[in-house]
């Protein structure tokens, strides 16, 4: 039996395959206050419901948001920073850029928080951008400085030296000293969590892990522990916010890296998904309550960028460019000063939630508009578990929007569909073009709860001609779990010229990346055999403030052209040219990963009429309400198909198939949308 | 035609994301570090007249979103698809606003219609000149200032304009970065193209052209309700730079700003002659233009950020501009460090507005700071090194919402540094402190953000050190409701020894191995009486280096002793304190120009401003100056009397000026 588990912030999803290919996927409620132990119900509740031995399960695989949690809620450690003195402002006066332009009256936008004003302190030290030692670290400046912070309460020590990317040596003194008089100390070191240069960069990712060091640890060790005591035998593993699982001690070691775990996995799932209907050029596009989530698949890799964003600051670790833009089902629909109509950022949660919860939520959001449209079933939504009240989704929207708008209820739904689907797109596109892609190249995979509703809507604004939804479209975060590689990345900074460097000076350093990686493999019992290796270099123009990541493949006959090559060839793609000149290689990065294979699992289908009924569903551009077939999803067979306007319900979300697209079920389950005028 | 409002929202959101896809098309495709690094560009989509109704929010330089293109549009006889034209020169059309600045637009045909224009403009790393990058403050002329090109065809129908290239290319100093950014452009004014023909075929044509005129008067209905809820009145309010000249006198910029209703008028009546550097605002006397809209743009925008930002804002504004001043200098005056007076314009802005509503906008933004260039030889490499270590500026004003935010904020926050690891790598210098100034926020209940400074070694021999911008070393920030001006910024040079040597307002200096330069932004203006600061973060403030104890003590009245606060005798101090202080005027304008003030005061600054407004343009600078000299340092307390009498004294010492005004009066 393998297990992947992903904990989201209101369920905690579980996707299990066991050995004969039996899928398995459900929902426990999740438990914020200690996530363990909503993990453990789960797993209790799979033991008991496929009587499954414990000990049969092998593999365990992890998604989660303790990381990110951390740092929404402001709950990780009370950081200390140590900087080279003269420079312990780094962190406060950032790299001057805003997302808010226009305002005289601004909020700091650096992480300020990880470590504010008086618990940064400067030692004496400096080593120069060559290395070398240009002032010794000064001891007592340093025990001096600790011990300052300590009376401050600090429990986890970040360290930033410049210039430590060259040349670690203060920073690991410093590490020993620490160690030896405060051995209970967490500390983090700035040259091995991201050894590569700019001060404030390093600094940021170097708090961030300090900062949540504490909370994954305890949180990964009861976790690990809660297992064992089940009987599990199976090694916890985590998945780290670049795509690739790691075993637990080093996702404890390195926490800064599970920043996307979640998300990650969905990428994975929907990389799998996408790939096993044969698509390999994919948009995701995951809405839920209060955002949507954009990625891109290209040839069915995930795309990564170098720095994320984790509660709007930018931090310098590898991740899948997951894209969350404030709109999704939740966002409330309001009037401005000049009477247009806005949806979102602002959203009701699912406390009150929309006005159709008549949970005390008055103002109408999108879901309240899907009800009065009538493209969802007010009995049946969320697998029934919440009654919908489509009373007050009407009157919401009559009060806040039609009336002002002097408009009906109807346009005023659409108006709020049509408002909402005209910014999502948009954030699609602009995720896309950013990235240098078309999306008009691109296939759309529909996620969320809400992604199905929405989403010819989209593609017909993207001019995207097919859309696919999976059978389970809910909880591919779990099942992408199940699918993903065992991966560990080490990098290093190299900054040397690419014609001042040798093939032998590059695989120097790489053999030297190798040793650490293959540590890390070995951590987790990896057969040797099976581990592949890739290469990559970070390289730019020489006066070039940013650098591309391009693969570096050393078996091929003169590598270092080749790697010249396609950085060109990537230049061009991405920046839209690219010339013939002398480049620097930043960085090098080794990535070691072990492939699972992915668990085979049969489709399951109801026999029967797949009929429902049907529904009067508002078009805008019709100006009418048309009756519309509503079909159960469980009952679609293989190979049947259907034409829009219809309908589709499962338990976990709603399909609107609009006229002009036609849809049909795949070997695997999933439906496939295709926009007719597209069919030639 | 009027479209309906569900239509209209979704039309703004897909002019702005075309007007975002220009910008990032832009962006992704243009070669210099310049534009990559400090953003200096923008893009937008225009109205067949040139009213620009939308612009990117996420990138660009905030300058532009007024901006109006009509004059460039009707200097070119007749559009034809497929067409782009540039411009740059500051004097053709006031849409360019120095010479760097290469300005692009391109006719939008639909079914063989003009439809809309699609607009934008990067900051040229050189355009050529008397100087490398084509601005320094010492130039005074127009022609100094690199190649001007007025507005020309650079593509006809498709075909690109090879002569006119050429021309450019071969008078610039990098032409493959001038070449490389102008295929950026024309790369984003495709994509300008190509998106607006999207959206009319979504919408239809005629929804566009109604749609973008609708979207123009929503934004000026918007602007409208904001100023409305503004108190009606005059607003008074003059603010200085400096120099008007290498060790010159001070220049500087007076409005009184009229609010009535739901419009509001600028008069800049009161401000200085045009000046013999390049610090003059080319606005062409045209009282919507761009760098005058900026900093009331940034106002309304402060007060309800849901506001829309296009052209149509600027539709509830107008301005008076006297020729022949600062403001609107006459042709050939050089433009090129605009840059320094503009910062200086929207704090003049800033400072009329919060008179006006007190208790929800802040003091006074520090404004910017010197941008530092070092210009050198690497020992290491034998090569030579021109780069940019970073601008130094200072921090944002505290408002009733609580601190300015530090090192940079409010107008002066889209540029970016550059990291100590990258500097010192490139540049032979050690930097040995890069940080935040101690006691450089003007003191206040929210206290004023502080300043950047930075102290650095050169390495090399020959090193020449430019501070562009460099400014408030005399007249700082300002403070408001009883809290202070931030700190003037500083120049120094060998700090702390025997040769130190304060470089004051210089711009430019050469040093050689083992100097020490020292450098310092302004702090920002605080916000209330620091004797209402809350006592554990004016402790902070000191534990963090922000705040010295004698500024807690003095300026705070916190009593700070064996690291801990003391609260007993903290509360002794500040009542002590408060019995003593003097409720101040609205705004505490700090030590340099309380001191300037008492002999240049308002009354005298009114005679002078009649006096030059009567003589010739080319008469004023020089006039202003003998004055100034005959002033010197006695104050005067009358009400003008001296400097009339000074004049007719120039007069008779000038008869060439005393015939030329005789001749004018008959």
């Amino acid at each position: 039996m393998q297990i992947g588990v992903d904990v989201g912030g209101t369920f905690t999803d579980f996707s299990c395959v066991s050995r004969d290919g039996k899928t398995l996927t459900f929902k426990v409620p999740s438990t914020p206050h200690d996530p363990s132990k909503g993990v453990i119900a789960g797993i209790r509740e799979i033991i008991s419901q496929t009587e499954t031995a414990p000990a049969e399960i092998s593999v365990f695989a992890h998604g989660t948001t303790v990381a990110t949690n951390a740092v929404l809620e402001r709950k990780g450690a009370n950081v200390g920073l140590l900087t080279t003195e003269g420079f312990r402002d780094v962190l406060e006066i950032g790299r001057q850029m805003r997302t808010q332009m226009y305002s005289v009256r601004l909020r700091p936008e650096t992480p300020i928080f990880l470590a504010p004003g008086a618990r940064r302190v400067g030692v004496i030290e400096r080593i120069g951008s060559d290395g070398d030692i240009i002032k010794p670290l000064n001891e007592d400046s340093l025990i001096r400085a600790v011990e300052e912070l300590l009376i401050q309460g600090v429990d986890a020590l970040a360290i930033t030296f410049l210039f430590s990317f060259v040349n670690p040596l203060h920073e690991l003194q410093a590490q020993e000293i620490i160690s030896r008089k405060w051995p209970n100390l967490t500390v983090s070191l700035s040259s091995q969590v991201d050894p590569v240069f700019r001060e404030y960069e390093r600094t940021v990712v170097t708090a961030f892990d300090a900062y949540i060091k504490p909370t994954v640890d305890t949180y990964l060790s009861n976790l690990s522990e809660a297992l064992q005591n089940e009987g599990v035998k199976a090694p916890l593993q985590v998945m780290q916010s670049r795509g690739g699982l790691a075993g637990c001690k080093t996702a404890r070691a390195r926490p800064v890296r599970l920043f996307l775990s979640g998300p990650a996995g969905g990428v994975i799932g929907a990389l799998e998904e996408g790939r096993t209907n044969g698509f390999q050029n994919l948009i995701t596009v995951d809405i839920g309550g209060t955002s949507c989530d954009i990625a891109l698949i290209n040839n069915s890799k995930p795309l990564l960028r170098q720095e994320g964003v984790i509660d709007t600051f930018s931090v310098r670790v590898p991740m899948v460019d997951v894209n969350a833009i404030g709109s999704g089902g939740g966002s409330v629909a309001w009037i401005d000063g000049a009477g247009g109509l806005k949806v979102g950022p602002h959203s009701a949660g699912s406390d009150p939630g929309p006005a159709c919860y008549d949970k005390g939520g008055e103002k109408p959001t999108v879901t309240d508009a899907s009800l009065v449209l009538g493209l969802l079933d007010a009995n049946y939504f969320a697998n029934g578990r919440l009654q919908l009240n489509g009373q007050k989704a009407h009157l919401s929207i009559e009060k806040y929007i039609a009336q002002p708008m002097q408009i009906s209820p109807d346009k005023a739904a659409s108006g709020i569909h049509r408002v909402l689907v005209s910014q999502m797109s948009e954030g699609i596109r602009s995720v896309s073009v950013k990235q240098g892609f078309d999306p008009r190249e691109f296939s759309l995979m529909a996620l969320g709860g809400a992604g199905p509703l929405h989403a010819c809507a989209l593609a017909d604004e993207l001019q995207i001609t097919k859309v696919l939804v999976p059978k389970n479209p809910g909880v591919l975060s779990a099942s992408g779990l199940l699918n993903a590689p065992i991966e560990h990345e080490v990098s290093v900074s190299f900054n040397k010229e690419l014609n001042g460097t040798t093939v032998e000076e590059i695989s120097k350093t790489l053999e030297k990346l190798d040793v650490e990686a293959n540590q890390l493999m070995n951590d987790e019992n990896a057969d040797s055999n099976k581990v592949e290796t890739t290469y990559f270099a970070d390289i730019c123009y020489i006066g070039q403030g940013y650098h591309l990541e391009v693969g570096l493949d050393l078996r091929v006959q003169r590598p270092l052209e080749k790697l010249y090559r396609d950085f060109l060839v990537l230049h061009d793609r991405v920046y839209g040219h690219s010339v013939e000149a002398a480049v620097r290689i930043v960085n090098l990065r080794s990535v070691h990963r072990l492939a699972t294979i992915p668990p085979t699992s049969e489709v399951f289908i109801n026999q029967g009429d797949c009929l429902k009924g049907s529904r009067q569903v508002f078009v805008d551009s019709e100006e009418q309400r048309l009756t519309v077939p509503v079909i159960d999803r469980s009952f679609m067979q293989i190979g049947s198909s259907i034409e829009g306007p219809v309908i589709i319900e499962q338990g976990d979300t709603t399909t609107w198939v609009p006229r002009g697209w036609k849809g049909s079920v795949l070997e695997t389950g999933s439906l496939l949308l295709i926009r007719m005028e597209s069919d030639s | 035609m009027k479209i309906d409002k569900i239509t209209l929202e979704i039309l703004k959101n897909h002019s702005r994301a075309a007007a975002e896809g220009m910008a990032y098309t832009l962006y992704r495709t243009a070669h210099s570090t310049f534009v990559k690094e400090t953003e200096d560009f923008t893009c937008g989509i225009t109205t067949p007249d040139g009213e620009t109704f939308a612009s990117p929010v996420e990138l660009g330089v905030t300058w532009f979103v007024g901006l109006n293109y009509k004059t460039v549009i009707e200097m070119i006889d007749k559009y034809e698809e497929g067409d782009i034209c540039i411009t740059n020169d500051p004097y053709s059309g006031h849409v360019s606003t120095h010479s760097p600045d290469m300005h692009c637009w391109k006719p939008v045909f639909f079914g063989g219609e003009l439809v809309s224009f699609v607009v934008g403009h990067i900051h040229n790393t050189d355009v050529g000149g008397a100087v490398p990058a084509s601005i320094s403050r010492t130039l005074s002329e127009i022609h100094q200032e690199g190649i001007r090109i007025p507005p020309t065809k650079i593509v006809r129908r498709g075909e690109l304009n090879k002569e006119v290239l050429d021309i450019m290319l071969t008078n610039v100093r990098m032409p493959e970065q001038n070449w490389g950014d102008l295929k950026a452009q024309i790369a984003a004014m495709n994509t300008g193209e190509r998106r607006v023909h999207e959206i009319i075929n979504k919408f239809g044509v005629d929804v566009f052209k109604a749609g973008i005129q609708d979207l123009l008067s929503y934004a000026e209905a918007q602007a409208r309700s904001i100023i409305s809820d503004l108190p009606d009145g005059n607003y008074f309010f003059a603010d200085y730079m400096d120099e008007d000249s290498e060790d010159g006198y001070p220049c500087r910029l007076a409005l009184t700003l009229i609010i009535s209703g739901d419009s509001i008028t600028l008069d800049f009546t009161g401000s200085d002659p045009q000046i013999e550097s390049s610090i003059n605002i080319p606005t062409g006397g045209q009282e919507r233009h761009a760098l005058l809209m900026v900093g009331v743009i940034y106002i309304l925008y402060s007060l309800d950020p849901k506001l829309f930002l296009n052209a149509g804002v600027c539709r509830a504004i107008g301005s008076i501009l006297p020729e022949g001043t600062v403001i609107n200098p006459a042709f050939p005056a050089a433009v090129g460090l605009r840059t320094l007076s503009v910062q200086r314009l929207m704090g003049l802005i800033f400072g009329a507005f919060v008179q006006a509503a007190p208790e929800k906008l802040p003091a006074s933004p520090a404004s910017g700071g010197p941008i530092m260039n070092v210009n050198t030889i690497d020992n290491r490499t034998g090569r030579r090194v021109v780069a940019a270590v970073g601008p130094i500026t200072g921090g944002a004003g505290g408002s009733p919402l609580g601190d300015g935010t530090e090192g940079s904020g409010a107008n002066s926050s889209f540029l970016k540094n550059t990291p100590v690891e990258i500097n010192e790598i490139e540049v032979p210098i050690k930097i040995k402190r890069y940080g935040l100034a101690k006691d450089s926020g003007g003191a206040g209940k929210y206290r004023g953000g502080t300043a950047i400074e930075m102290w650095f070694e050169a390495l090399a021999p020959n090193t020449r050190v430019t501070a562009r911008n460099m400014d408030r070393t005399r007249f700082t920030s300002w403070g408001v409701q009883n809290g202070r001006a931030g700190a003037p910024s500083y120049f120094l040079l060998n700090p702390n020894t025997n040769e130190e040597r304060n470089l004051g307002n210089l711009d430019f200096i050469k040093i050689g191995p083992g100097d020490v330069v020292h450098v310092a932004s302004g702090g920002a203006g605080g916000w209330g009486n620091p004797l209402e600061r809350d006592i554990d973060a004016v402790f902070q403030d000191v534990k963090r280096g922000f705040v010295s104890h004698k500024s807690a003590l003095e300026d705070y009245g916190v009593v700070i002793s064996n690291e801990s606060c003391d609260l007993e005798a903290t509360e002794k101090r500040r009542s002590a304190l408060m019995n003593s202080f003097a409720d101040n005027d609205f705004f505490d304008y700090g030590v340099g120009r309380i001191e300037y003030e008492k002999i240049w005061n308002k009354a005298n600054y009114d005679t002078l401003t009649k006096i030059l407004a009567r003589i010739p343009i080319h008469w004023r600078f020089f006039i202003k100056h003998r004055i100034f000299e005959m002033v010197g340092n006695q104050e005067t307390l009358d009400s003008g009397e001296k400097i009339s009498t000074y004049f007719e004294g120039l007069l008779t010492e000038f008869p060439q000026l005393e015939e030329t005004l005789r001749k004018e009066t008959d």
